[in-house]
C-alpha cells in the first residue's frame, strides 16, 4: 500500500467501522468519477476512488487490530509477546547500522510481530532503499503506535526536514570522534603549554 | 545548455567545468556532427568530471576558438578515453529523451525530435548498441510507468536512477577501472535527484498540458478541488519537497564515503556537491530567486 489509509480516508487511528463508513461514504460523495464532466478529471477521480476502495478494504480488514472497539492502537504494540514469534530487533538494528539493509528487510519481512519498533526499523529500511514514500508511512504509523517514543519521532521530523542521513551519519562519528579530538586538544595544549615553561596538565 | 547540475559563479570549479563542458562539446562535435552538441547538458558534463576524478587518467589543457566563441580561445579539457565511454552514454540517454520528446510533444517539436532520432541511430557504437540492449526492459518499464501514470514517485524516479547507475557502471568497466560501489549507489541518487528535479520544474506545465507527472498523480486531490493551476502547483510543492531535499542529503551520505578516493578535481566537485546542488534545488522549489545569479550561464 502506497498511501496511508487514515490519511486517504480523513480518519484518526483507532476510528470505530461506523466512523470508517461514515468517511467512506463522505469520501465517494465528493470524488465520485460522475461528478466531473473533463476526460481527464474524470480518470483522475477514477484513481482516486480505487484508492479510497483499497484504503476502506484495508481498515476493514485489520479493523481488530487498531480500533477502538477492542481497546486501541497499543493492542497491536503488545501482539508481540502475545504471537510467540520472537525477533531479535536489535540484531537488525545492527544490521542497518552496517549498512546491510537487504538483510534487514529479509530479516523484517519474516517476522511475525508488526509492532512500532517494527514499523520504525521497516522505515529506515525502506528511506535507505530510496523507497522514500513507503518509508515515511511507516516511520508515520511507527509514530502512531508509539507517541511517546522519541526515537521514532525523530526520525520522521528528520525525514520531513531532508536530514535523516546527515543527522544518523553524524550521530554514529559524534562519540568516537568528539573524544579523540578532546583528548588530542589536550595533549596539544599540554605540550605547548610545557615548551613554554608552564604546564597545562599537572598530572601528565 | 540544459541540465540541473552547474557550479556556482564564484568558485574555480567554475572554469573547471566550462573547461569539461567545452571539451566534451567539441568531442560530440567531432564525432557525431555539429547538431548533436546542442544536446549535451551540464549533468552528462559532471558525470564526465566525476569519472575523471576517479580514474585519475592524466590529460591536457588547450586552448581553442569555438563556434559560440569566436573572438577569445577558451580553455578545453582534451578529450582522453572518459570522454569516449560518456560520449557513448549519452548517445543512450539522448535515444531515450527524444523518444520521451516524440511522446510528449506535439506538432514540429515531435517532428524534429523523430528526425533526429532516426539520425540518432548513425551515431551509435556498438558499445551504445550493447549498453541500449541492457537498457531496453529498463527503458520499457519507464514508459509503461508512465502510460500507467503510476503516482508513487519513487517507481519513476527509482528505475532512473537504476539506469544511471547501470550506465555508470558499464563506463567504469570500460575504462577499467574499479567499480566503487560508493560511487554507483550515488551515481543512482543522482538519477532520481535530476527525474525529481525535472518532475518539480515541469508542475506547471504538466497540469497544462496533462502529462504524466508523478507528482501531479500523487496528489490527485488537489486538482479533483482546486481550479487554479498556480496554487496547485504551490501547494504540491509545499507537499513534497521534503522528497527532493532527502535526496541531496542521501546523496552526501555516499559522495562523504568516496571523495576521499578522488583524484583531481576534489576540491571543486566538493563545491559542487556541497553549495551548488542545494542551491539549485532551492531554485527549483523557488525558495533562493536570489540564487539565480549565482548560477553559471554558461556558453
Amino acid at each position: 500500500m502506497i498511501n496511508d489509509p487514515y490519511k486517504v480516508l480523513g480518519v484518526e487511528p483507532g476510528a470505530s467501522k461506523k466512523e470508517i463508513k461514515a468517511a467512506y461514504n463522505k469520501m465517494v460523495k465528493k470524488y465520485h468519477p460522475d461528478y466531473y464532466k473533463e476526460k481527464h478529471m474524470k480518470e483522475l477521480a477514477e484513481q482516486k476512488m480505487k484508492e479510497i476502495n483499497e484504503a476502506y478494504d484495508y481498515l476493514l480488514d485489520n479493523h481488530q487490530h487498531y480500533t477502538k472497539d477492542t481497546g486501541n492502537s497499543k493492542a497491536a504494540n503488545e501482539g508481540h509477546r502475545e504471537n510467540g514469534g520472537y525477533t531479535d530487533f536489535n540484531h537488525i538494528r545492527r544490521l542497518i547500522q552496517a549498512g546491510r539493509f537487504a538483510e534487514a528487510r529479509q530479516l523484517l519481512m519474516q517476522a511475525k510481530i508488526r509492532n512500532a519498533e517494527w514499523s520504525y526499523l521497516m522505515g529506515v529500511v525502506e528511506i535507505s532503499h530510496g523507497n522514500y514514500t513507503e518509508g515515511r508511512r511507516l516511520l508515520e504509523q511507527a509514530v502512531r503506535l508509539d507517541p511517546a517514543n522519541e526515537e521514532y519521532q525523530k526520525a520522521y521530523q528528520q525525514t520531513m526536514g531532508g536530514t535523516f542521513f546527515s543527522r544518523r551519519a553524524g550521530h554514529a562519528r559524534t562519540d568516537a570522534e568528539t573524544c579523540c579530538q578532546v583528548c588530542t586538544t589536550l595533549w596539544c595544549l599540554d605540550c605547548c603549554c610545557e615548551c613554554s615553561g608552564g604546564d597545562f596538565i599537572s598530572c601528565c | 545548455m540544459f541540465g540541473y547540475i552547474r557550479p556556482l559563479r564564484r568558485y574555480s570549479e567554475n572554469y573547471l567545468f566550462r573547461a569539461q563542458y567545452c571539451g566534451l562539446c567539441k568531442y560530440f562535435g567531432t564525432q557525431y556532427g555539429q547538431f548533436s552538441r546542442f544536446f549535451l547538458s551540464y549533468d552528462i558534463t559532471f558525470l564526465a568530471l566525476m569519472i575523471s576524478a576517479l580514474s585519475e587518467e592524466p590529460f591536457e589543457w588547450q586552448y581553442e576558438h569555438c563556434v559560440a566563441h569566436w573572438f577569445s580561445k577558451r580553455r578545453i579539457k582534451h578529450p582522453t578515453s572518459v570522454e569516449e565511454a560518456v560520449s557513448d552514454v549519452f548517445v543512450v540517454l539522448l535515444g531515450y529523451k527524444l523518444r520521451d520528446e516524440i511522446i510528449d510533444s506535439e506538432g514540429i517539436r515531435s517532428f524534429f525530435a523523430k528526425r533526429i532520432h532516426n539520425y540518432q541511430l548513425k551515431w551509435k557504437g556498438d558499445f551504445s548498441k550493447e549498453l541500449e540492449k541492457k537498457l531496453k526492459s529498463s527503458f520499457e518499464e519507464l514508459m509503461e510507468i508512465e502510460m500507467n501514470k503510476t503516482p508513487d514517485p519513487d517507481s519513476a524516479s527509482n528505475l532512473f536512477g537504476s539506469i544511471m547507475k547501470t550506465l555508470t557502471g558499464e563506463v567504469l568497466m570500460r575504462l577499467e577501472l574499479v567499480v566503487d560501489e560508493d560511487f554507483l549507489k550515488f551515481s543512482e541518487l543522482l538519477g532520481k535527484w535530476i527525474y525529481l528535479m525535472d518532475a518539480f520544474e515541469d508542475l506547471e506545465k504538466d497540469i497544462k498540458k496533462w502529462h504524466y507527472n508523478p507528482l501531479i498523480f500523487s496528489n490527485k486531490e488537489l486538482l479533483l478541488e482546486e481550479d487554479d493551476n498556480a496554487v496547485i502547483v504551490k501547494q504540491i510543492t509545499e507537499l513534497e519537497k521534503w522528497r527532493l531535499h532527502l535526496v541531496v542529503d542521501h546523496m552526501r551520505e555516499y559522495y562523504d564515503r568516496f571523495f576521499k578516493r578522488l583524484g583531481h578535481f576534489s576540491i571543486e566537485i566538493n563545491g559542487i556537491i556541497h553549495e551548488a546542488i542545494p542551491v539549485m534545488t532551492d531554485k527549483v522549489l523557488g525558495n533562493s530567486c536570489k540564487s539565480d545569479g549565482n548560477a553559471e550561464k554558461d556558453g
